[in-house]
């Protein structure tokens, strides 16, 4: 297996975490936690590339502290330069809500300075996001259908095109730089349902599962595999991503302690409170067996208690008891890829300092030969990046 | 060669574009060639292989804006000809056709299999053409690699000398021309616009008709300029 340590840049301090709603106002910001904050997150991002992790990732989100990423790829381009050796995994890009060719010149761009190591993943965003740029939440599935397919035709076609869909016009798309990947970086499409996976496997794009408890995760990588099948492709295990939190102790008992304010005053519920809780749910049927979506719809599907389980540490414990949860999920998931957080905002620095650590040096050792894809990296890792 | 206006109606669409279009005839050297026209302003001849004369929605809708000819291609309704001889003195025919009916310029839409009948009267009578649209073309393949035989090598040697503002437009998801092919029409003619219509298969006609006609309508009356955005996009003014 291979870990993507997630490098949130979350806010050093805790007072705009207490606001209850979002969005939180810009007034609790404050410039020297902001630069500590910003420092930090790449201090973590260059250990997390010294320890091991095989990629750095980051994500696009707005108008909170939690994940101070509001375009993803201007950060990526600063770890490109910190991160050496890992990849750099924009995961990903709201390609429902922001222009699609801006965007693969963006990715394109980050291809160049990472020197071939950027992956990418089209997110379509969570609910509360569609407010950021006045997105009609009933057209973002489609409209990151589209983004995605046009990116992808931006990153590989030779000749200057034009592009008349439904959502998006160009009359003259002709990225440069391209991509120093061949024919384009590793692509993921989110799949945090049904519809989504069958897209991804028609597209020939690796899916990404965030969040969700590990029988919905087996539920929709299995219908994935099915549907890729069907396309007349197999998924390698790199294809399967998954996203959570995590926290690693010394042992079982200090894990627990981190687990009871591990999310205490955080952000994460946040997001659907406040105007965040404006969204209307869209009018077109989605699957029951398979929890939230980005749109908010289903949310009881999880029976979690923050939703769709983005409010739920997943994985938490000693290096032993995390490598065994690690080997447990690939077991009924087949995920090749986890991309963990070690944000909780409940933690102190040192905590989750350590737990960086505990993960890197007692945990990545022996998570690489779970699913034997780690050989397949060395191969494929460019040499420029070394 | 003298045309003969039958006016018959040929087709008419249920919805508020429905245009009629008048059936008539011209003798080109003995051979009596069926044509529909309707609509005023700028002449767009179009030339199409398959479905029912002046039934689609994107012929109806150009010829609220245009006048619109529609050849009936002798022995149409066959797939694209690789007899480059045959195909070329299709050409020839329906460049007299259009003489006899009086149209000096025009501009040229061919759809289908019948864009190489397009392509070859660009190249032999270039200086009766405004512009030329070409819709899910056949003409060439999508390999870069050997050429399928199908295809008419010679039409091939000579898009270079095309020298006219070229327009092509492909679907996606055509599984018949893959919209890959639309690079080397941009490759090979000049001056050529490739663009895609996303979500879209080979019936782009039937399918799409709507985003059809309006980067076509664009596309004759600004060729080159439509590249450039003109709407407003002013919210409060």
């Amino acid at each position: 297996m291979k870990a993507s340590f997630f490098c949130t840049n979350s806010y050093l301090s805790a007072e705009p975490f207490r606001y209850p709603g979002w969005p939180t106002p810009p007034g609790l910001y404050r410039s020297e936690v902001g630069l500590k904050s910003v420092d930090v997150a790449l201090e973590q991002a260059r250990l997390a590339d010294q320890l091991g992790f095989d990629w750095v990732s980051c994500s696009e989100h707005h108008y909170t502290p939690l994940l101070q990423t509001p375009n993803a790829t201007v950060f990526a381009g600063a770890l490109s330069q910190v991160v050496r050796r890992a990849k750099i995994a924009v995961l990903g890009p709201l390609v429902s809500m922001n222009n699609p060719v801006r965007i693969a010149e963006e990715l394109a761009m980050l291809d160049q300075l990472s020197h071939g190591r950027l992956v990418v993943l089209f997110l379509r965003g969570t609910p509360n996001e569609f407010l950021a740029y006045g997105t009609n939440p009933d057209e973002t599935r489609a409209r990151t259908q589209e983004a995605s397919i046009l990116i992808q035709r931006a990153l590989t076609e030779p000749e200057p095109f034009g592009w008349e869909g439904r959502f998006y016009r160009f009359r003259t798309v002709s990225v440069w730089p391209g991509p120093i990947q061949r024919p384009h970086p590793p692509m993921f499409y989110s799949g945090n349902s049904f519809e989504s996976a069958s897209f991804a496997a028609a597209h020939r794009l690796g899916l990404g599962v965030s969040f969700y408890p590990v029988n919905l995760v087996s539920q929709i990588m299995g219908y994935y595999k099915e549907e890729c099948a069907k396309h007349g492709w197999e998924p390698s295990p790199d294809q399967l991503l998954y996203r959570a939190f995590i926290a690693v102790a010394e042992d079982d008992k200090e894990a627990e302690m981190l687990r009871s304010k591990y999310f205490a005053g955080d952000g994460v519920p946040n997001f659907f409170k406040g105007r965040g809780a404006a969204v209307p749910p869209p009018s077109a049927p989605v699957p029951s067996s398979v929890g939230t979506e980005a749109d908010g719809r289903n949310t009881g599907a999880d029976k979690g208690p923050r939703g769709f389980g983005l409010g739920e540490l997943r994985f938490c414990g000693s290096p032993d008891t995390v490598v065994k949860q690690f080997a447990e999920f690939h077991e009924r998931t087949g995920t090749g890829v986890i991309d963990i957080s070690f944000g909780g905002a409940g933690l102190t620095m040192e905590e989750t300092m350590k737990s960086i650590r505990l993960f890197g040096t007692e945990v990545i050792p022996r998570i690489l030969d779970i699913g034997a894809t780690r050989s397949a990296m060395k191969e494929t890792r460019p040499t420029a990046a070394s | 060669m003298d045309s003969v206006d039958q006016m018959s109606s040929a087709s008419q669409d249920s919805d508020e574009t429905a245009a009629t279009f008048s059936e008539r005839f011209v003798q080109v050297d003995g051979t009596q060639i069926r044509y529909l026209e309707a609509g005023r302003g700028n002449p767009v001849i179009v030339l199409d292989t398959g479905g029912a004369l002046g039934q689609s929605r994107l012929c109806n809708l150009l010829a609220q804006q245009f006048r619109v000819i529609i050849f009936d291609i002798p022995g149409r309704k066959g797939s694209s000809s690789a007899d480059s001889t045959a195909t070329r003195d299709l050409s020839h025919m329906l460049a007299r056709g259009a003489g006899g009916i009086g149209l000096e310029r025009y501009a040229l839409v061919g759809i289908a299999a019948a864009t190489p009948i397009a392509l070859w009267h660009s190249i032999d009578a270039p200086a009766r053409i405004d512009s030329m649209v070409l819709v899910s073309p056949a003409a060439l393949s999508a390999s870069e690699g050997p050429i399928v035989t199908d295809f008419d090598h010679r039409l091939e040697s000579r898009l270079a000398d095309i020298k006219l503002t070229t327009l092509v437009l492909l679907g996606t998801k055509d599984q018949i021309v893959p919209p890959e092919t639309g690079r080397r029409y941009a490759q090979a003619i000049p001056k050529c616009y490739y663009v895609l219509v996303y979500d879209a298969g080979h019936g782009l006609e039937a399918e799409r008709p709507d985003v059809l006609f309006a980067t076509i309508s664009d596309f004759l009356e600004r060729r080159e300029g439509f590249v450039v955005n003109r709407k407003s996009t002013v919210l409060n003014p």
